[in-house]
């Protein structure tokens, strides 16, 4: 059975935040212009008790080439009954969370879109060498 | 210390990291964790290891991650404004 779908056309997936407070499951948008890990609305990291006391910054480019200051947290997720830790970017509290594609990297997984038939997909990658995830 | 901005604390993490730059031009696509109180460095192959060494030196710091060659930690190409906070 598939574990992604297109929501609105776009490929999303169920995933579980899991911190020091508790879990959440959230559906999160699969983004391959976006090559980190995660990205998340501060109020369902806040829910999980991310970020903690920790202040973690970075600088996110955009499409328009303008970068911009992003807070940062580790964060640990669930996916598929496997559980990776990576890097989240703290987004604004309300909107969608996002995957990037080392979300995929970490979890060894493929995206497979269909939109013709409204499919996708993330399955085991064929090539399952492991690597650090960024 | 006072809690400072995102802005401010990845302002000072940018200046700092140009200021480092040169001493690791040969770590292209590693990962730097700046402490920008005491101004040290923290190299490794991901993110999160270079965070880790980081706190572990200073388990109240604040920090700022670069990678090393690259014009920004993250590129957000589709839906970067739902980084506005």
């Amino acid at each position: 059975m598939a574990n992604a779908w297109l929501d609105n056309g776009r490929p999303a997936a169920t995933i579980t935040l899991v911190g020091p407070k508790g879990e959440k499951t959230l559906t999160a948008i699969v983004d391959t212009g976006f090559d980190g890990f995660l990205s998340a609305p501060s109020k369902d990291l806040e829910e999980v008790g991310l970020p903690g006391s920790l202040t973690v910054t970075g600088t996110a480019v955009l499409a328009d080439n303008r970068s911009i200051p992003v807070r940062l947290c580790l964060s640990t997720v669930r996916f598929d009954g496997e559980e990776q830790v990576g890097m989240c970017i703290i987004a604004s509290p309300s909107g969608d969370a996002f995957l990037g594609m080392n979300f995929l990297l970490a979890f060894h997984r493929k995206l497979v879109v269909d939109v013709t038939n409204a499919y996708a997909d993330l399955t085991l990658s064929d090539h399952l060498e492991r690597k650090e995830t960024a | 210390m006072a809690r400072r901005s995102v802005s401010a604390v990845a302002a000072a993490g940018e200046r700092l990291y140009h200021r480092l730059a040169p001493s690791y031009a040969r770590e292209s696509g590693k990962y730097l964790a700046i402490d920008v109180d005491t101004e040290k460095a923290y190299l490794a192959a991901s993110p999160q290891q270079a965070l880790s060494l980081a706190e572990k030196a200073n388990p109240r710091g604040t920090f700022h991650l670069v990678k090393i060659g690259s014009d920004g930690l993250y590129h957000v190409a589709s839906y970067g404004q739902r980084l506005a906070r």
